[in-house]
């Protein structure tokens, strides 16, 4: 498909961690539809394949690769593969992440706790050890953090998925200083609670609009999340027009944090 | 699927402050996303020698002289918009005035800063954004400073005889909170109140010496190439006004302060200085 230059993100590569479904499967669509080449990469090859499969109908090139974010054999194939397809990569979105249920602390056992923490936030050291090279070499990157408002105003009952959120952010500011003499750009999003898969995960009750119209009344502009409004930060933050933007933690939560 | 292209077709915006340096490139920015807008300040010379400029380059702007000091003037510019144009979806606060020199001006200086910072901020917001309210939505874009949210380093002046003024501090610190207090308030009434906070802004013009230290180091300048400062002029680098016409459609009402930051670290300090010389900064 030829490029429009008037796309925002035309002649971009770009690799959507947890890509498949949810804030990182809308963020491949409104990444695609401004022009961007896109990896979608998760653990689902069934969602994987057949939203790739979709943009490159649609005519736009897109490939799928099968990751595991907490393994570092799995995001160097990554890394390579969209290297190896599109010769290049400008933007990577580290999207996947994952929570406990929303229940007391201490109901949480040390497995779920580590792989809270493998996927949320070494995924970001995983992503950090196999993209810095490639941007370094290129002397621009753009990494897009997918935070929460969790880091910033948590709620009780996520208290070990809050940390962990809380780290995303610490660490998007600290690679955006540390790595801003390479030309390389670090920003996050920090998403209010949204109707996305992990809706009932964070809600630790049944989805309800009694359920709903509880969280949403904690929510100034008075509704939930969408997917469509963490995908259009991140097109921001990704177009080369925001290139003088870094270290940013951008809350899209409907006022959630004020 | 996520919007593709980026309009202000047909919005009436209103620019408070559009002759500087940044407040030319947020009018160019804001004209040529299609928004219908009106630029409010003051300076009526000024403002026709913008309009006439933007007309030049193609571009349509309305200008109204209006002294955001009075709350009268500003009801006044609100009436005659809405019965030009029939309705306000956005402002844009760029106007600051920067009377203050030094810790030491006398508090008469203090205050006339105040007048127009403070109060007249707050006064143009609360004149627009129950305006805004009343017609069921809208949105405030205001334009602070990393000067609102960090102090100034002091080691970067050392050897000149520039100095930072206490009152930019203080009233763009105040801007970031009161844009925050501002957001609640309208919220539930779907105005939308977000804040840009830009860094130190590079100025292609030659600087006017105050006197002639500055001077000499403004000769040594020139070999001082940009670390890489924002940029008004050109809106394909121009972080600020995009940020400022995206957020005024944005799904996030609080468009968390765009820190536009240019990080100051040690190895970079002797730079600093020099550009600070060279540089006219515009918000910060």
């Amino acid at each position: 498909m030829p490029t429009n230059p008037a796309q925002r993100l035309a002649q971009q590569v770009a690799i959507v961690t947890g890509g498949a479904s949810g804030f990182g499967e809308e963020i491949c669509r409104a990444f695609a539809a401004e022009g961007a080449q896109i990896v979608v990469a998760d653990i689902n090859a069934v969602l994987g394949e057949k939203l790739a499969a979709a943009l490159t109908a649609a005519g736009h090139p897109a490939l799928f690769h099968r990751t595991d974010v907490t393994r570092t054999a799995d995001m160097g194939q990554l890394v390579a593969a969209t290297l190896a397809r599109f010769g290049r990569l400008d933007i990577m979105v580290n999207n996947a992440g994952i929570s406990h249920a929303n229940q007391p602390m201490l109901n949480v056992g040390e497995a779920e706790f580590d792989r809270i923490y493998q996927v949320n936030v070494k995924s970001l050291y995983l992503s950090a050890v196999h993209c810095v090279p490639v941007f370094r070499a290129q002397k621009r990157g753009c990494f897009i953090n997918i935070g929460s408002t969790a880091a910033v105003r948590p709620r009780p009952g996520l208290t070990w998925y809050n940390g962990s959120k809380g780290a995303v952010v610490l660490i998007t500011k600290s690679m955006a200083v540390e790595l801003a003499p390479d030309g390389i750009r670090a920003n996050a999003i920090n998403p209010a609670i949204a109707d996305t898969p992990l809706l009932t995960t964070f809600m630790g009750t049944a989805d309800t609009p009694d359920n709903r119209a509880r969280f949403t009344a904690s929510i100034p502009l008075g509704r939930l999340g969408r997917a469509t409004d963490v995908a259009n930060a991140a097109v921001f933050l990704a177009d080369p027009a925001s290139e003088f933007i870094t270290g940013v933690c951008l809350e899209v939560d409907g006022g959630r944090c004020i | 699927m996520s919007d593709t292209t980026i309009s202000l077709t047909g919005k009436v915006v209103i620019q408070f402050g559009g002759t500087g340096l940044l407040g030319r490139a947020l009018v160019k920015s804001l004209a040529s996303a299609g928004a219908i807008l009106v630029v409010a300040s003051r300076n009526r010379a000024a403002l026709q020698s913008l309009a006439d400029t933007e007309r030049a380059a193609g571009r349509q702007v309305f200008i109204e002289e209006t002294d955001i000091g009075s709350e009268a003037s500003l009801a006044s510019l609100r009436d005659r918009v809405l019965a030009k144009h029939g309705r306000v979806d956005g402002i844009v606060f760029n106007a600051v005035s920067r009377p203050m020199r030094t810790m030491n001006d006398d508090l008469k200086i203090w205050r006339e800063s105040m007048e127009t910072n403070a109060t007249g901020f707050f006064a143009t917001c609360r004149v627009f954004g129950d305006a805004m309210a009343k017609q069921g939505g809208g949105s405030i874009v205001n334009i602070a400073s990393i000067y609102g949210m960090v102090g100034s380093n002091l080691a970067l002046y050392e050897g000149t005889t520039m100095t930072t003024a206490p009152d930019y501090f203080f009233h763009k610190g105040g801007m970031i909170n009161l844009t925050r207090y501002l957001a609640s308030h309208y919220g539930a009434q779907k105005v939308r109140v977000n804040v840009v906070s830009p860094g130190g802004i590079y100025n292609p013009r030659p600087l006017r010496p105050r006197n002639s230290s500055t001077d000499t180091t403004r000769s040594r300048c020139s070999a001082a190439n940009c670390r890489r400062r924002g940029c008004a002029s050109a809106s394909a680098c121009n972080p600020a006004a995009n940020c400022c016409w995206r957020a005024l459609r944005c799904s996030a009402r609080y468009h968390k302060v765009a820190r536009a930051s240019c990080r100051i670290r040690q190895a970079w300090r002797p730079a600093e200085l020099l550009l600070r010389a060279k540089c006219k900064l515009i918000g910060g």
